[in-house]
């Protein structure tokens, strides 16, 4: 078979260029390592300590004759807060390391000098504001308690309520501290945006502020509970969403997790850089030439040569696994292997299809190398490889399947790089990606063909 | 050889690139079963564009070329299989050893397996490449590249062998070696052999039949005893003057002269022929000094394919 010749002829290449073959495996790895460094576990056990500064307002609020500052204990919580390891131990690291002692500009000045991630502003009324978000949430929770169908129920419980509340001071009516009830207040967390450090720790902080405040407010309500009146559904009183407590948990899935997939889509990419460098060769140094004076086919040239490629980018994937896995990637435990790796096949066939059509365009090495990362590159942002970009949503319900679809879908690379997120990271099996393997394969088919008559007509057609 | 026993037949073939360069001009031969046929002309006279369409590789802008009387089609299989073509350039995959480059052409010819191993065989010994069999083709030198070259257009085993400027680059002793493979192609099963070249020598020496041709157009082609002796009897005198001499000046005075049959500059010398040259010489260098001129040097030979090629063009091969 000649398509067999040629794909031996093209392995010979590619393994003995060890130059080029070495470069073109290091490049994605060493991106892994990088990113590996700054988002993933092999560093300080995955969690990063952020610098950040509080600037702290809150003037507190006086609670049955004692003051109350909301916006101290919230500092000293964030102070406090340390990642905990999968048992729920608090490891020895701290989440923030937090400076309480500068003013705002200075904040400013050393967030604009990249030494803190964010600052945080507590403004004057955070307690007020804080004690009435707990009171909204304590009388909700009494009113979900009552059984509104049962009318003489009700009115019982209202008469039973009121009178606790103007009893001996002892009752219920104690319980409801003086506090105003229009208080608001705004946190502000400031940051560079363009730093990927203040996108997690402002995720954190908000996260913390939240559960504080849900916190303040099942606390209130245990000191309500109390003074209820007989009869009341106790049960339906207890908080339904628990906040076990504010430790920052050692997530098993740190930025690198998220980020392994795309860049194993990325690496395909670029090992598609060798194929236009490869056809381009054939082509610029007449090989290509002494090609079609044999019996040789269209098919026999682009199958045997595709062979090779497709080889190389599996263990590209699976080196860059491994290097992902040595960089502390929580690989799924429940992930198919097997899986993964047919979809980045049919990311590599998309890639070598890429490369055909790349390579009728070109004239020569020098051309590849200049057209092949401009091509590459942008196409690997634009599936997300790195992170996601702004979405163009052309429908909300693709085939009846309840999934949107997006613009960039139709780049096959982009359900490779969902479809492998899918399989290593969340540990889905086949029917949770049919629908983009089913997808990626239409599109690279279709790249394919118009790659495959791109390239005859170009270069293997007599001219 | 049957005189009429054509294999390979050209009809008024015409190339023009762009609507713009015409690089073959109404190109009509025949080329007998059996015979080397050579090509002769200078660089860019159009001799590989020619060879390219009488393969298949590239469509003529009009004419056809015929195969034992069939048209044939630009990539056509059965061409492919009939035809063997040794490019200009030396076209060989460097990081694949001398056995893969054959083995892997001979493949994508389907040539059977054992035929294939004993192609290789046979070529690597012809062509004194045995010890260089498992050698990657980088490391060969730009001799060996050649002779490789040469064999993976032979591998197949085909009818009809086009040697496209087969030795330029090639030191003596390659080009002897050379030269013999390629005289022993047609004894070896009714080969016909196809040449192009610009070395006269190599056109002469090889060559049954020569076609000389020039922008494109067919100026002769017979044999090259018949080339050479359609410019008439006569020696060659090739003369060497001084930097400032007038070599048009001196050619036309030249021609005045009886006893000069032809006389005209090419290669910045003055090409005579002169009937019984060699007693003519104190002659002729007394002429050249009543005309106020100095000899410089001066080479005698008999005629040659560029002197037919001088005589129809009046320049030389490699002007």
């Amino acid at each position: 078979m000649r398509w067999v010749a040629i794909t031996k002829k093209t392995a010979r290449e590619m393994i003995r260029d060890r130059g080029a073959l070495f470069f073109t495996l290091l490049f994605p790895v060493i991106f892994i390592l990088l990113f590996g460094v700054a988002f993933g576990t092999f560093t300080g056990g995955g969690n990063t300590t952020y610098n950040i500064a509080i600037i702290n307002y809150d003037e507190g609020i006086v609670l049955n004759d004692v003051n109350m500052s909301y916006g101290d204990n919230f500092v000293e919580i964030l102070k406090d807060l340390k990642y905990q390891d999968n048992e729920g131990k608090n490891t020895s690291t701290y989440v923030f390391n937090v400076r309480t002692d500068l003013l705002e500009e200075k904040a400013q000045e050393l967030l604009e000098d990249q030494d803190i991630s964010a600052y945080v502003i507590i403004p004057r009324n955070f307690s007020a504001a804080v004690m009435a978000e707990s009171m909204v949430y304590v009388q909700s929770a009494i009113l979900a308690s009552i059984n509104f169908s049962d009318p003489v129920a009700v009115q019982d419980f209202i008469q039973q309520l009121m009178g606790n509340m103007t009893g001996n001071g002892t009752g219920f009516g104690s319980a409801i501290p003086n506090y105003d009830k229009n208080a608001t207040a705004t946190v502000l967390v400031q940051g560079d945006p363009g730093q990927q450090a203040f996108f997690t720790a402002s995720g954190i902080i908000d996260g913390v502020l939240r559960g504080y405040i849900e916190q303040v407010g099942v606390m209130s309500l245990e000191h309500s509970i109390e003074y209820l009146p007989a009869g009341i559904d106790n049960e339906a009183l207890k908080p339904h969403v628990i906040v076990e407590n504010l430790a920052m948990k050692s997530s098993e899935f740190t930025v690198f997790d998220y980020l392994v997939p795309g860049f194993m889509v990325f690496a395909i990419l670029m090992g598609g850089m060798i194929v236009i460098i490869f056809l381009a060769k054939e082509d610029s140094r007449g090989t290509l030439i002494r090609l079609k004076l044999t019996k040789m086919s269209s098919f026999d040239m682009l199958f045997g040569t595709t062979i090779p490629f497709a080889i190389l980018a599996i263990i590209q994937v699976l080196i860059l696994l491994s290097v992902a896995l040595m960089m502390g990637y929580h690989y799924n435990s429940d992930a198919n292997l097997g899986l993964a790796l047919f979809i980045a096949l049919i990311g590599c066939l998309a890639t070598v299809a890429l490369g055909l059509i790349l390579a009728a365009f070109v004239k020569n090495e020098d051309q590849a190398g200049t057209i092949g990362p401009a091509v590459m590159i942008p196409l690997s942002f634009l599936i997300g490889a790195f992170f996601q970009m702004p979405t163009i949503t052309l429908t909300d319900n693709f085939l009846g399947t309840g999934k949107s679809f997006e613009l960039f879908d139709i780049l096959p690379w982009k359900q490779c790089s969902k479809g492998l997120s899918k399989v290593l990271t969340y540990g889905n099996g086949f029917e949770e990606v049919a629908l983009d393997i089913a997808l990626m394969s239409i599109f690279t088919i279709v790249l394919f063909v118009i790659g495959v008559m791109l390239y005859h007509k170009k270069r293997l057609r007599s001219s | 050889m049957d005189n009429d026993d054509y294999i390979i037949e050209t009809q008024d073939l015409v190339k023009v690139f762009n609507k713009k360069v015409q690089a073959v001009d109404g190109l009509s031969i025949k080329i007998r079963r059996g015979e080397v046929f050579g090509f002769l002309g200078p660089n860019g006279a159009g001799k590989t564009t020619a060879i390219k369409m009488m393969v298949g590789l590239l469509k003529p802008t009009k004419g056809r070329t015929l195969i034992d009387g069939t048209e044939i089609k630009a990539g056509s299989r059965v061409v492919k299989e009939r035809v063997g073509v040794c490019p200009q350039e030396i076209i060989i995959w460097d990081r694949q050893t001398t056995y893969e480059n054959l083995r892997m052409i001979g493949d994508l010819y389907d040539t059977p397996k054992a035929k294939l191993e004993e192609r290789i065989d046979s070529l690597l010994g012809d062509l004194q490449l045995e010890e260089k069999r498992n050698a990657r083709a980088s490391t060969l030198s730009g001799g060996m590249k050649r002779r490789l070259n040469l064999a993976m257009a032979l591998v197949h085993d085909p009818e009809i062998v086009v040697l496209d400027e087969p030795s330029p680059g090639l030191d003596p002793q390659s080009r002897l070696v050379l030269w013999d493979f390629i005289q022993a192609i047609p004894k070896k099963g009714e080969k016909t052999v196809i040449l192009t070249t610009h070395f006269m020598e190599e056109a002469d020496r090889l060559s049954n039949t020569v076609a000389i041709i020039d922008h494109g157009k067919l100026l002769v082609n017979d044999t090259p005893e018949k080339l050479k002796a359609s410019i008439g009897k006569g020696d060659t005198l090739l003369l060497g003057f001084e930097e400032a001499a007038d070599l048009n000046a001196a050619a036309a005075d030249f021609k005045k002269r009886e006893d000069v049959l032809s006389a005209s500059v090419a290669g910045g010398q003055v090409v005579l022929r002169v009937k019984d040259a060699m007693s003519k010489l104190p002659e002729l260098f007394e002429f050249v000094q009543d005309h106020g001129s100095k000899v410089r040097n001066v080479q005698y030979r008999g005629n040659t394919l560029e002197d037919v090629f001088i005589s129809l063009t009046g320049k030389g091969l490699r002007e």
